[in-house]
């Protein structure tokens, strides 16, 4: 009953386990990743609203696709890009629907841990950018992800992932009116 | 805006979803649906049947049609505590399901069994509604294991009931052992003894609005073998309109009994939940210090204890009291004993530690981060703690 086993088996040697169909080392698998892509989605999401259906998604998708992994030992990036594929969709949804209704970005719940003054203003100015802009600037600025790093994820050159960087910094800065 | 952009993203660094081991356990419980779906998934090797195939047993008779017929693409499937009462299909007065290690299910009426896997290790079933009696053929190699909301129970080879109602979750043996696990806790039953456990709140809203809390055990029952609660501490005095905790439960209480709540402050965790949120939100920091602490003092052993010390570890950290959050930390990891909370929390502890300048404490922690997740995410900046280089 005990999972100790999860600390001491590689993710590599862990799929490879659940490509041949032990369920349990996807189980493991899950329990290792899950909540750090929770965090990063949430961050990436700006609330928790489809958090689960990200994080969900995600798993699915490893499952899926398992076989096809060329990297086993980079699980958690492989998930880390297919939540951001799949955070970057339901924003762009969430955009579009906004524009098409006119309406304003929902406002935060009362149970937002990220419910500060300053931080709440800054993830409203994040729902005033659009997803091209606002996910590479949460990537590098918040979850730290190099430039390289970046531009792989949201699957853009690395011209493009610093000029829209730098854009989401402008466009930000303007919002919260914070000095360069 | 008096701060600058780069400090904002920073903080908005620190900001984690409310994610805990149950939430964790209903996203899992929606991927398996969603992996069960008729997706053209990838064929599994062995005679078992296939790892995760989802199928629905009601009061005997063999539903799985009903779910993956109507059930959405694996992109949402459902997570299991979304569905109400009524998703659950029609269910017959009593029947029988065999299982291919040989154990025999008695499905009473409105009985709903889900089996989620069956291996040549392990056969593992989810029962969501309803009274099943488990006869569990004897295989030494392969552990049967029943999960009822937040109550995990795995058997070596007896008859057992669960029964799952409004009430919450009851285990009854017959014969032979089995191991109950309620979140971190575990309890060993025997022949004779029951355990009833009230469901929690995601659990509870399928099935009716009682509030979710830890029952004591059954007279017959038996202590808990191995609670991992760790020894009471003395409670910290609280500052500001938070109360402050009372005293750990005494011996003398059945295990799992939380104290009597003041006049006017939470019964629940949830409640001490909420004053710790809305203190946070407000920038009341030692309030929301105390909250959690009181939550942890009163509540030590609820599955929502382990996040509870994990956050009391931020909040002491944004205070600037370094090593009280390295001990929040500690705390949570010991408490999280091997979850998903350990990993995170053992590598916040070594920081907060090096962070409050305790260089010997540090290092121990690194150790057991490193000795727990060699190839962990934070192992490189354990390894610099280590070192003497880094934080």
């Amino acid at each position: 009953m005990g999972v100790a086993s999860t600390a001491e088996t590689s993710d590599e040697s862990l799929l490879e386990r659940f490509v041949t169909g032990d369920e349990r080392a996807f189980t493991q698998l899950y329990r290792r990743h899950a909540r750090y892509l929770a965090g990063v989605a949430r961050r990436l999401m700006g609330d928790e609203l489809e958090l689960d259906e990200v994080v969900q998604e995600a798993f699915l998708a490893l499952r899926a696709q398992a076989e096809e992994i060329r990297d086993p030992g980079a699980v958690r990036g492989w998930l880390v890009r297919v939540a951001v594929r799949s955070a970057t969709k339901r924003l762009t949804k969430r955009r579009r629907r906004r524009l098409l209704l006119a309406s304003q970005p929902p406002p935060r719940g009362a149970t937002d841990p990220a419910a500060d003054h300053e931080l709440r203003a800054l993830f409203l100015a994040l729902e005033g950018l659009p997803p091209k802009l606002r996910v590479p600037w949460v990537l590098h600025r918040v979850e730290g992800e190099t430039l390289p790093r970046t531009a792989e994820l949201v699957e853009v050159s690395l011209a493009t992932v610093k000029r829209r960087i730098a854009d989401a910094d402008a466009r930000l800065r303007a919002r919260l009116g914070v000095a360069r | 805006m008096t701060v600058d952009l780069d400090e904002l993203a920073r903080r908005a660094r620190e900001v984690e979803p409310a994610w805990d081991d149950l939430r964790e356990q209903r996203v899992l419980d929606g991927i398996r649906r969603g992996a069960a779906e008729p997706t053209p998934a990838r064929p599994r090797v062995g005679l078992w049947v296939a790892a995760g195939a989802f199928l629905v047993l009601a009061g005997g008779g063999v539903l799985a049609a009903a779910l993956l017929g109507g059930a959405p693409s694996p992109g949402r499937a459902p997570i299991a505590s979304s569905e109400g009462p009524g998703a659950a299909p029609e269910r017959a007065r009593e029947s029988r399901l065999g299982l291919a290690d040989g154990s025999q299910v008695l499905l009473e009426a409105a009985a709903e069994v889900q089996v989620l896997e069956q291996g040549p290790t392990e056969v593992r079933l989810h029962q969501r509604a309803g009274t099943a009696t488990y006869e569990v053929a004897r295989r030494p190699e392969r552990a049967f294991v029943v999960e009822a909301g937040e109550v995990r129970v795995t058997v070596r080879g007896t008859v057992f009931t669960v029964v799952v109602d409004a009430a919450g979750v009851t285990v009854r043996v017959r014969e032979g052992r089995v191991e109950v696990a309620v979140a971190e806790r575990l309890s060993l039953l025997g022949a004779g003894d029951a355990l009833t456990v009230a469901l929690s709140s995601s659990d509870a809203e399928s099935l009716g609005p009682e509030s979710p809390r830890l029952e004591s055990p059954r007279p017959e029952s038996r202590r808990p073998e191995s609670p991992p609660e760790r020894p009471a501490r003395e409670p910290r005095p609280a500052a500001g309109p938070a109360r402050p905790p009372v005293e750990a439960t005494s011996s003398t209480e059945p295990p799992g009994a939380p104290p009597e709540a003041a006049e006017g402050e939470p019964s629940t965790p949830e409640g001490w939940l909420d004053l710790a949120d809305a203190a946070r939100r407000e920038g009341r920091l030692p309030d929301a210090a105390a909250a959690l602490e009181a939550l942890l003092t009163r509540f030590p052993r609820d599955a929502r204890a382990p996040s509870a010390a994990f956050t009391l570890g931020r909040v002491q950290a944004r205070r600037g009291l370094a090593a009280e959050a390295a001990r929040s930390y500690g705390r949570a990891a010991e408490l999280a004993a091997g979850g998903p909370l350990t990993e995170d929390a053992l590598a916040r502890e070594a920081t907060a530690w090096a962070d409050a300048g305790r260089g010997e404490a540090a290092r121990q922690a690194a150790r057991r981060y490193l000795a727990a997740y060699p190839t962990g995410l934070h192992a490189a900046r354990m390894q610099r703690i280590l070192a003497g280089t880094g934080e």
